[in-house]
């Protein structure tokens, strides 16, 4: 019964479901209770992953990075181009450099270990970050522009570091570019060619398929030059974001596709390898890896925001959003651990330290640094002269 | 008898009822009429940016719908009423309202949309019907 590809989708199923119901009732995010649920189910129930799985858990988390590149603002990245450049480069640098060297120095990882530790302790997570500014109305805001445009750029150095970093350099990677650079060039227009011609018409989804073309072509790609399935999916979204900004109803579709199928696939794999024993064992390591991911973010991210004059509550608060991780995190570690660049303890450590800075800065964020009305409506560079644009909390 | 009366409503049938039965007292008695709609917050650390956008319109969509269904029951019966969206848990919140406009009667459903974990957690009547500052009326929706 264990081998009948009905009976193992029916319980991933199940539990994609309970994590559904659960999401719901407590209100935090279903990928998180999906990691939750999986790690129960690997350490207790004994869940094995099959080839299917590992596929449609690799597309989930391709879809993933696809959306998270999509759904940049064009207009908005454009508009704070240098701020958000300048932070979202130290919010990366500086924890990827910090958590690679602790990991490598303090810790005893090996070198390519460290790297992964490195790549996945750099992330922000711009979801997060941006369910935080809404709940509170700063995403409306020039300000929460910006925070957003900084973490899109951090996010863009820890998916080149993970495709860049493990591959082969060798005639394959300047084929993989060439192929890459020359898909990238045409991929808008074609998009919104499709889009245009028969997407508004289609129940048979031409638009949908035609990307999934893509990714699936690139990932193909990405993977035989030993690179990672994420870059081209990232490098992919942020190409068409412009498009995707435009048809609302595109983003809808793969976001649903990818919800109901094939993320709950990710994210309960990405639980499974967790060891519960492993998480006690290394709880010194976890501490010190999140005080790390945490400080360098603060070394970086807080001098940037006084240089563009943030005032210092708002700045106390951008500095503890930026720290935020998921789903890049958990990708990051899931790749290294799948390619044996870490061991299972390892990546233990790597993805509860991912799920508490979902948690922690967050919560601190919004205890003790949320910015008044006056402090949200501040530009980087010049304080708002420009009408109120922070919506009423819902409490109001 | 009563001079002001909070009832919750969630667009359950049972809130449903809840919601009728008040505006039926609030016109016998002639009270001031506020109902009170509890959303959920956001969900917390999601995967994607999508997810808070399409959740926050699903939300905005669903309790402009029922905020107009009140609005036009309180014109077709004749009775004023406010209405108010808040954000968080509904219990606590019905009671803080109810406390804050000095009602004298809250009214809600015996089981709103949370019915699936009521029987493990608790129904928003039980703890309202436990910590409200004023009387409770809760509405049963019979099936015959």
């Amino acid at each position: 019964m264990s081998h009948n590809v009905w009976f193992v989708a029916a319980g991933w199923m199940a539990v994609a479901l309970l994590a559904s119901l659960i999401s719901i009732r407590v209100g935090i995010s279903v990928a998180l209770i999906e990691i939750f649920l999986g790690v129960l189910a690997g350490n207790f129930l004994h869940f094995q992953t099959t080839e299917w799985i590992n596929f449609l858990a690799t597309f989930g988390a391709g879809l993933l990075t696809f959306l998270a590149g999509a759904e940049i603002d064009p207009i908005s990245l454009r508009t704070h181009w240098k701020p958000a450049a300048a932070v979202g480069l130290v919010s990366f640098l500086l924890p990827f450099a910090g958590a690679w060297l602790a990991a490598y120095w303090v810790f005893g990882w090996e070198w390519r270990a460290a790297q992964i530790a490195g790549v996945a302790l750099s992330t922000t997570s711009v979801a997060v970050v941006y369910a935080v500014m809404v709940d509170s109305g700063l995403n409306a805001t020039e300000v929460g522009k910006l925070i957003l445009a900084a973490c899109f750029i951090t996010d863009f150095g820890t998916v080149l570091a993970l495709g860049v970093l493990f591959a082969n350099f060798n005639a394959s990677m300047l084929l993989f570019v060439a192929v890459l650079a020359v898909v990238l060039y045409f991929l808008p227009r074609f998009t919104r060619e499709i889009i245009q011609r028969l997407g508004a018409t289609r129940v048979s989804e031409p638009e949908v398929k035609f990307l999934f073309l893509v990714l699936f072509f690139l990932g193909g790609v990405a993977t035989w030059v030993k690179s990672e399935a994420v870059l081209p999916a990232y490098l992919v979204g942020l190409v068409v974001a412009g498009v995707f900004l435009r048809d609302r109803v595109l983003m809808h579709r793969i976001r649903s596709i990818a919800f109901a199928i094939l993320t709950p696939f990710y994210f309960i794999k990405a639980g499974l390898y967790v060891s519960l024993p492993a998480i006690l064992a290394g709880a010194a390591i976890i501490a010190g890896l999140l005080a790390v991911k945490l400080l360098a973010k603060g070394i970086g991210v807080w001098p940037a925001g006084m240089a563009f004059g943030f005032p210092r509550r708002l700045n106390a608060y951008t500095t503890l959003l930026m720290s935020t991780g998921l789903t890049f995190g958990t990708i990051s570690a899931l790749f290294g651990f799948e390619n044996h660049i870490i061991t299972q303890a390892q990546y233990t450590v790597l993805v509860t330290v991912v799920i508490l800075s979902a948690v922690v800065p967050t919560l601190i964020a919004q205890k003790f640094f949320e910015p008044t009305r006056e402090e949200a409506q501040f530009v980087a560079g010049r304080p708002a002269a420009a009408p109120a644009t922070l919506q009423p909390t819902e409490d109001a | 008898m009563f001079h002001r009366i909070v009832v919750g409503f969630d667009g359950s049938d049972s809130s449903r009822r809840a919601l009728e039965d008040a505006v039926r007292l609030a016109k016998l008695t002639g009270a001031e009429m506020l109902v009170v709609m509890v959303e959920e917050h956001l969900p917390k650390y999601p995967s994607a940016m999508s997810e808070t956008t399409e959740e926050r319109e699903a939300i905005d969509t669903y309790f402009a719908e029922l905020e107009r269904e009140a609005e036009a029951l309180g014109r077709d019966t004749g009775v004023p009423l406010g209405v108010r969206i808040v954000a968080g848990n509904a219990p606590k919140l019905l009671c803080d309202v109810a406390k804050e406009v000095r009602a004298d009667l809250l009214v809600i459903g015996a089981s709103g949309r949370s019915g699936l974990w009521a029987g493990v957690l608790g129904t928003t009547a039980d703890k309202v019907v436990d910590h409200a500052p004023c009387s409770v009326l809760v509405v049963r929706q019979w099936h015959n």
